[in-house]
């Protein structure tokens, strides 16, 4: 969420600056002080009230918002004007800005428009019903839309809170993000889609290296800017659907295409290689799925909806028109435990590798690093 | 028509059915539907009208179930406005002028008239235990009451209004066999209006606890960073202008960056400078409606004229604090006893408040927690229900 804006503290000690601490609420209490307060600032600017012509007709002049406007939100906003502006009419305020000769031509427009009306009326008419009509489709185009997006969403599972409780098990702690992070050294403009909690944006700023993170949960986006870090407050593929072609030097996403639906992932992909630059860097870390702990780690996660195997991300990669896309495992949270099982089995699986060949690799495989990192090229 | 169960209890709100939108209707229908869980035996009688602008005739005459409720229908004659003496008439009673009893008579009868239904209630009259009007301003209930008789009592939903001061309807009031009102300022105002001895008691409706997801709203229409909300009707009457001025005004004035969402009927004029800022949902499913309670920083409710404010009581269940308008009894009363949240008469005010509750948020989750604790406490459906049953017993019926 963005920073709201301190009050303008003015008028001095005199002011009463309502303060609720910890006591008991009293409303009336409340609206006592509200009233002092009010009388003690008996003019200041904020209590002068414009008509809304007035605004209107100034237009706002605070600074605009730089927050991302997603497309769902220019759709409510064209639909609110194309509501508007439907109803086709002759009947609109006539009058005249001179001073002498005014109401003589308001009169000779008056006249005019009664005399036309039957005409425009048939042509309004046939607007009218035209824009109905597409009106009509573009709200049922509108409800289906929003309905799918309230069908997709994973419904009440609160992602900070999760990954508050979970998350330095397999999401990758600050610590085991520097090596990805250190890929990037020398990229200027780098982009995290899907920030989480910050973890590589804090890496990335230990690395020295600058990095704008792209996230889709407000509460999410909101812990990370409370602790200094960039990050947008927006859909990954509707920030990559806006971004300019081939306007990107460097991206970093963790789980791709493990959430959201399964064409999410091409299609991320397809907009990634069109809006990155020339010899961009791509680093994406997701789960093993062939490793014990990295499925593990998956099944935990309620919103996980499949994994993608390391082999599979790379060929989707090399469609998408990605060059030199290649994996290899990276740690994830439970490492420890994962080095631990290799090691133990290691005497005991050498004995059995005579009797079974290829045990040796399946259980290597089977206590793999939780993660795996693929690093591509555009 | 089959035989009516002993002791059936007959509604007879204008409009009935999910896709109806208005208080008195909600009202009436979710307390005939806890009604009809508890297993007492209760119908609805009501007109094929939807519309409450054209009341034509949008549901089929005759007789279904709606979970389980016996629904019966019949065709409705609308608001004669079009007829230059009603229009007239109609005028002169919201300017305040001495309107005639005749005239108030013949006023009536053009707002809303079912022959079909004054008929069934003749015929049937003695068959129901009671019949519940609702609300009080249309031709139905106005009649209905009359047919009805000593069996008639009425939810009035009434406000303090020019036709709330006819004599037809101070008539109907003190006639009635009982008045059920929905909250302690409504029932001030009757008393005020009708006499210290009218029959009545209060009743409200209940309440069922929800779990509003906020972040499914947010992501379902892309609204992301504060908002404030606004829920029902779109119209002077409901003071929507005001708020999208003062609304307007705040954004000037605060520098904050902020958005108002407004869901329900009617039209919604958007100054074009803050378009970016005002939301307009338009009609609502009852999910998101609810999610939006919960993703909103404040519920604004600018009306004075409201006899429960479901509404802001919803809000409150959702934990949201609420900001209404001071000279709104019934919203006054309840911010007063719940603590959840404040009132405006003004601008300055207005600014002041809205101010208050997006600055300290402390504050605003404390408020509404209150409120939520004060609908939990007082709008329990077991609560509702003992209050009607109490009603009916105090009224002989």
């Amino acid at each position: 969420m963005p920073d709201m804006p301190d009050m303008p503290e003015e008028g001095g000690d005199a002011v009463e600056d309502i303060r609720i601490g910890d006591e008991e609420i009293d409303v009336k209490e409340i609206m006592s002080r509200i009233d002092r307060r009010i009388s003690s600032r008996a003019g200041a600017p904020e209590y002068v009230e414009e008509p809304l012509e007035e605004l209107d007709r100034k237009g706002r002049r605070v600074e605009k918002s730089e927050m991302f406007r997603g497309p769902m939100q220019e759709l409510a906003l064209s639909l609110q004007f194309a509501r508007t502006y439907a109803e086709v009419t002759a009947d609109y305020a006539i009058g005249s800005r001179r001073k002498v000769v005014g109401p003589l031509i308001a009169l000779v427009k008056r006249v005019m428009r009664k005399l036309m009306r039957p005409y425009m009326e048939a042509v309004f008419q046939q607007q009218r019903e035209f824009n109905r009509q597409l009106l009509q489709i573009v709200e049922q185009l509108n409800q289906l839309i929003l309905r799918d997006r309230a069908r997709s969403h994973p419904g009440q599972v609160n992602r900070l809170e999760f990954l508050e409780r979970w998350g330095p098990d397999f999401d990758g702690s600050v610590e085991m993000l520097g090596e990805a992070a250190s890929l990037f050294r020398g990229f200027s403009g780098l982009v995290e889609l899907g920030a989480g909690r910050g973890e590589f944006l804090e890496a990335a700023r230990r690395a020295g290296i600058e990095a704008t993170g792209i996230e889709g949960d407000p509460d999410l986006a909101a812990a990370c800017q409370e602790r200094g870090l960039s990050v947008i407050l927006a859909d990954p593929l509707d920030y990559l659907e806006q971004a300019p072609p081939k306007s990107i030097p460097a991206v970093f996403a963790r789980e791709l295409g493990e959430r959201g639906a399964a064409q999410d992932l091409h299609y991320a992909l397809t907009l990634m290689a069109g809006r990155l630059e020339k010899g961009a860097l791509a680093v994406f870390i997701n789960r093993r799925p062939t490793s014990f702990f990295g499925a593990e780690a998956a099944f935990r996660d309620p919103t996980v909806m499949r994994l993608i195997h390391p082999e599979t991300l790379v060929f989707l990669l090399k469609q998408a028109g990605f060059a030199g896309a290649d994996f290899r495992p990276y740690p994830g949270g439970e490492e420890g435990k994962a080095q631990q099982a290799r090691e133990a089995a290691a005497k005991a699986l050498a004995e059995l590798e005579k009797d079974a060949p290829g045990i040796g690799a399946a259980w290597e495989e089977f206590t793999a690093p939780a993660l795996y990192l693929v690093e591509a090229r555009r | 028509m089959g035989g009516v169960p002993h002791g059936t209890i007959a509604f007879v709100p204008l409009r009935y059915g999910d896709e109806v939108v208005g208080g008195a209707e909600t009202l009436a229908r979710n307390l005939a539907e806890e009604l009809h869980r508890r297993g007492w035996p209760v119908e609805i009688i009501t007109t094929c009208a939807l519309d409450p602008y054209t009341w034509e005739d949008h549901f089929p005459p005759g007789e279904e179930y709606i979970r389980g409720i016996k629904v019966t229908r019949f065709p409705v004659r609308g608001r004669v406005r079009t007829k230059r003496r009603v229009f007239l008439l109609e005028r002169s009673i919201n300017e305040g002028r001495r309107v005639s009893r005749r005239k108030q008579e013949y006023w009536i009868s053009n707002v809303t008239f079912s022959e079909g239904l004054y008929r069934f209630l003749e015929e049937h009259r003695e068959d129901y235990r009671a019949f519940i009007f609702t609300p009080y301003l249309f031709g139905t209930t106005y009649t209905g009451m009359r047919i009805a008789r000593e069996r008639g009592l009425v939810i009035p939903c009434l406000h303090d209004e020019p036709y709330a001061r006819l004599e037809i309807f101070r008539e109907m009031m003190r006639r009635a066999r009982g008045i059920l009102f929905n909250s302690e300022p409504e029932m001030e105002l009757a008393r005020r209006l009708y006499g210290e001895d009218i029959r009545g008691m209060v009743v409200g409706m209940g309440f069922d606890d929800f779990s509003g997801d906020a972040e499914r709203f947010r992501a379902k229409f892309d609204l992301q960073g504060d908002m404030i909300l606004y829920c029902g009707r779109r119209e002077r009457a409901k003071n929507t202008p005001l708020l999208l001025r003062y609304f307007c005004n705040y954004l000037e004035r605060s520098g904050r960056d902020l958005k108002l969402v407004l869901t329900g009927a009617g039209e919604v004029s958007t100054p074009y400078a803050y378009q970016e800022h005002i939301v307009d949902l338009g009609y609502v499913s009852e999910r998101d409606k609810l999610d939006a309670y919960s993703a909103a920083s404040v519920l604004v409710h600018p009306s004075v004229n409201e006899s429960f404010s479901i509404i802001v009581l919803e809000a409150w269940l959702a934990g949201t604090p609420c900001l209404v308008h001071g000279r709104c009894a019934v919203n006054r009363h309840h911010v007063e006893r719940s603590q959840g949240g404040l009132w405006f008469e003004d601008w300055p005010h207005f600014y002041e408040c809205l101010d208050l509750l997006l600055r300290d948020r402390a504050l605003a989750r404390r408020m509404g927690e209150e409120g939520r604790s004060y609908v939990l406490e007082n709008y329990s459906w077991d609560r509702v229900i003992e209050n009607f049953e109490r009603a009916l017993d105090e009224f002989g019926l």
